[in-house]
């Protein structure tokens, strides 16, 4: 049998090393350089259904398990005369008989660089805002083009969240040159406009529009999230950076991760804005996110979102576990303290004392409607 | 031999047009790549045409006569799991201007450049351990 044409090369180096072909019936195999030699180079090659190579190609599939678990129980050895990859010549390997060297050492995953999306650039120019292209790949899209609705609404609300507290974070404390619209919501808020025809790619935009020279201000959050998952595969560097920034970014980076582990989906963003000319795109799949989330599972002290108070205690309520604390500004606060903590209020004095109160703000949902709500726990005070 | 366009001489012949138009000197950018030994000899920085004469091997002679490089160590290191890599080790180079040109291919493969070596740089003399 003769393999005849060369479809895509997956994996380069000086030479093709992994590289899809088809057969005389249009039978897709999937090829590995095995052996170089003086006179001819061998070749592993697999038949391959297309799912199964969307995840090869997706950075899903061990590579050497694509040859020793083959889908049709056929492995070929395939031999290239000359190094003149378009005659390969192949004949099956009886099972058990590929020679160990030549089959990938466990743990290689093909990096393929996909090509940047012209259309963002198009769409982000004539929306005048930020656009985002954000794709899904679950696993049950692998041979027919479905997703969960489970996935898609978890996927579309964990982005949300991880952009809107990388906006909130990229927001420097004062309030100094900064105009109160940058603060607004629509900065960070997201709305799906389009699907990509074929795929689970949800075009996305910003709600405001970008500024008169372009610049629309989601870019900064999308800078923050773009930096640290582009660190990822250096764990101890995109740690250090999800921390510089903590918080609450910190638990939804984590809880989009999670997201991704836990229902094996590599997903890809891509954006851009009326001010640039190209796109940005970046891919987190399983494999590589899993570490990076166990690492900050293990920092425990980067997820902790600390708010300070001042002011004077207008309600105490030991049964409850509550206070109430209210500023100068007459701003008032609702907060808790847990009972199993070592913090107590016996003693505080309402009304005529200034306090200082460091807490925890954790969020949390309401069960009945999903909507979610910030918590202000006590850790310490002092008296001013 | 040097021309006003291509302003190198290069340690292999090349063909008309190459290297391409859009690949640039380095400006002392860091990269990875694969050899059979360390200390690595000139032989580890030969395309595949000057490894194999006369051959058929691709269809697009300047990429034949381009030797493989990367990016980052961890892209360098991940291929050595394939087959007929095994062996090799990885090094890095600090590329100066004078070394040549890049240009970043087979897009299939993520960080992958091509590299048209200049006569002039002697990589065995300027390789590091990453």
């Amino acid at each position: 049998m003769h393999l005849l044409q060369r479809q895509d090369i997956l994996s380069f180096y000086d030479v093709p090393q992994v590289f899809t072909v088809r057969d005389e019936v249009d039978t897709l195999y999937l090829c590995v350089l095995a052996e170089l030699g003086e006179e001819a180079d061998k070749y592993l090659c697999v038949p391959v259904s297309n799912g199964r190579l969307a995840r090869v190609v997706g950075g899903q599939l061990d590579l050497r398990e694509v040859f020793e678990t083959p889908e049709s129980g056929e492995v070929f050895e395939g031999t290239a005369h000359n190094g003149d990859l378009r005659q390969l010549e192949t004949r099956p390997l009886p099972p058990g008989a590929i020679p160990q060297q030549w089959l990938p050492d466990p743990g290689f995953f093909v990096d393929v660089e996909p090509a940047l999306d012209v259309e963002i650039v198009e769409q982000a120019r004539t929306r005048d805002r930020a656009v985002i292209h954000y794709t899904l790949t679950p696993p049950e899209s692998a041979e027919e083009p479905k997703i969960a609705v489970t996935h898609l609404s978890q996927a579309i609300t964990r982005f949300q969240k991880v952009v809107e507290w990388a906006y909130r974070k990229a927001m420097p404390d004062t309030d100094a040159g900064f105009a109160e619209e940058i603060r607004l919501p629509e900065n960070y808020q997201l709305e799906v406009f389009a699907f990509s025809p074929g795929s689970f790619t949800v075009h996305m935009q910003t709600v405001a529009r970008a500024d008169l020279v372009g610049f629309s201000h989601v870019a900064r959050a999308l800078d923050i999230l773009d930096a640290v998952n582009h660190e990822a595969q250096e764990v101890e560097k995109a740690v250090e950076l999800v921390a510089r920034y903590g918080g609450h970014f910190a638990t939804q980076y984590k809880n989009w991760l999670r997201f991704i582990i836990d229902n094996d989906i590599p997903v890809a963003y891509e954006w851009s804005m009326p001010t640039r000319h190209y796109s940005t795109r970046t891919d987190v799949r399983p494999r590589e996110a899993k570490p990076l989330y166990q690492a900050l599972v293990r920092r425990k002290d980067i997820g902790q979102e600390v708010k300070k108070l001042v002011g004077v205690l207008t309600k105490v309520d030991a049964n409850s576990g509550t206070w109430r604390l209210r500023d100068d500004q007459g701003r008032e606060r609702t907060g808790h303290w847990e009972t199993s903590s070592d913090v107590t209020l016996a003693g505080l004095v309402i009304k005529s004392k200034t306090y200082e109160f460091i807490c925890e703000e954790r969020l949390e949902e309401e069960p009945a409607t999903g909507r979610e709500f910030a918590k202000l726990y006590l850790i310490r005070y002092n008296e001013i | 031999m040097a021309d006003e366009r291509n302003p190198f001489e290069w340690v292999e012949s090349l063909p008309p047009d190459c290297p391409p138009t859009d690949a640039e000197p380095p400006d002392n950018r860091e990269f990875f790549r694969l050899v059979g030994t360390i200390p690595p000899t000139d032989h580890d920085f030969d395309s595949n045409r000057k490894l194999r004469p006369g051959q058929p091997l691709g269809p697009d002679e300047c990429m034949n006569r381009a030797c493989s490089l990367w990016n980052t160590y961890q892209q360098c290191e991940n291929k050595r799991k394939l087959p007929t890599l095994k062996m090799k080790k990885v090094v890095k180079l600090m590329l100066p201007p004078e070394s040549g040109v890049i240009l970043r291919t087979h897009r299939n493969s993520a960080g992958h450049h091509s590299w048209w070596r200049a006569m002039r740089f002697d990589p065995c003399a300027q390789w590091e351990m990453p």
